[in-house]
């Protein structure tokens, strides 16, 4: 990308709109919508979204509505100086997609070890509460892959992300929002 | 391709050290150059929000962390055209003056060859340069007399008051923070409106920044910035 292309790249991301890809089209759309709507996933596979959203909403109940795997899928799809993760801020490597994989990993194959070959987004509620909470810990049996405790940040602070972290979000807290350059109202 | 142009000074890193360097050196005539290699960040740039506000943060190979207890980095640190300055509090604390005298006074670490005295100079320079924000009587109760800062303390909220009463009642005192912050027009720069977004940036320039206080001043004087 050449300097100019990126300033201009750089201008887009700063309105706040959000592209998701729609039957090879792009639209504006916000993780919510792009949740309600089922807009494909650009980058995790069926398995790891549903993951991402089992975790979420254990860690944030209303993160699955909010969009929390087609905000991480879309910010992972973009290029790592532009994504908008915590795990940018984390010290994460990038690409950051494969640390999501990694941890998904991770919590799948413990969950599979410790729950009779059940991923995690298929345990019960309360067997996914007390997998989170061992998780936090980092006294899950047989885990492999980054820290839980770590997994457990990030993914959180991603739920939190996409429940509170948007206008609608601070409204629902009753935290006046004040801005003085509103983010696009999508988002 | 290499141009080979002659400068008289370039600087590397448009941040909180680079862009006063800058400054200074333009100030005074000299031709000079700003790297930076991050984005060339606008003011319209800095967006009210948690999430967007990470876009000026560090982006790229992550830090190496050593230690028993590394600290994390990312939350303090930038890039781009304004660097760390661009989405911090402002807090300016100054150096006390036995800070100067950790040997002499604890047996510890080094004495400095250099007092409070000698640097409270360039402290109320740098107070009357970007803005500051303070009670310097106040903080008499710790340091030597010196400048007023060239505004009053910033607004003390609710929160503040519940802490100032629970210092006052096991007698610890106190004083308003010193901080690169508008408590009234300053410079053609507007007050702060008091609405938290600091940590993302202050688009409106009320927050000391360099995009509006050394860098501005370096271009304005000649100065490039080449990101």
């Amino acid at each position: 990308m050449n300097s100019i292309e990126r300033r201009d790249f750089l201008k887009g991301t700063a309105t706040g709109v959000v592209a998701f890809t729609v039957g090879g089209v792009e639209v504006i759309l916000s993780a919510r919508e792009a949740h309600a709507q089922n807009v494909p996933f650009r980058l995790l596979k069926a398995n790891e979204a549903e993951t991402i959203e089992a975790l979420g909403e254990t860690l944030v109940p209303g993160a699955r509505a909010a969009g929390v795997a087609h905000f991480i899928d879309q910010q992972l799809s973009a290029p790592p100086e532009e994504a908008l993760l915590e795990a940018r801020i984390l010290n994460v490597r990038p690409p950051y997609v494969h640390f999501y994989r990694s941890a998904i990993a991770a919590v799948d194959n413990a969950s599979q070890a410790i729950n009779s070959g059940r991923n995690f987004a298929q345990l019960s509620s309360s067997e996914q509460h007390d997998f989170v909470d061992a998780m936090r810990q980092n006294k899950v049996q047989g885990w492999q892959g980054p820290g839980g405790s770590f997994v457990y940040l990030l993914l959180r602070s991603d739920a939190v992300d996409a429940v509170y972290g948007t206008m609608e979000g601070y409204e629902a807290l009753g935290i006046p929002y004040m801005p003085h350059i509103a983010p696009d109202k999508r988002w | 391709m290499a141009t080979n142009e002659k400068v008289d000074v370039v600087v590397v890193g448009a941040g909180a050290s680079g862009s006063v360097y800058a400054a200074v050196m333009a100030k005074q005539g000299k031709k000079v150059v700003v790297l930076e290699q991050g984005p060339d960040w606008q003011l319209s740039d800095l967006i009210s929000s948690d999430i967007w506000g990470r876009r000026v943060k560090p982006a790229g190979g992550p830090f190496i962390l050593e230690g028993k207890h590394p600290v994390s980095y990312g939350y303090q640190a930038g890039w781009g055209v304004g660097g760390a300055a661009l989405h911090y509090f402002a807090n300016f604390p100054r150096l006390l003056p036995n800070d100067f005298r950790i040997k002499s006074e604890h047996n510890r670490a080094h004495d400095w060859p250099i007092s409070y005295e000698d640097v409270a100079p360039y402290y109320d320079k740098v107070a009357r340069d970007i803005g500051v924000s303070g009670d310097a009587k106040a903080e008499e109760i710790w340091r030597p007399a010196g400048e007023p800062y060239p505004m009053p303390p910033m607004k003390t909220f609710r929160n503040g008051q519940v802490w100032l009463k629970g210092f006052e009642a096991v007698g610890i005192r106190m004083a308003p923070a010193a901080v690169g912050m508008n408590s009234t027009e300053y410079k053609g720069r507007p007050a702060c409106i008091y609405d938290g977004w600091c940590h993302v940036g202050c688009p409106i320039g009320a927050l000391a920044n360099p995009l509006v206080t050394y860098l501005a001043e370096a271009r304005k004087s000649g100065a490039e910035v080449r990101p």
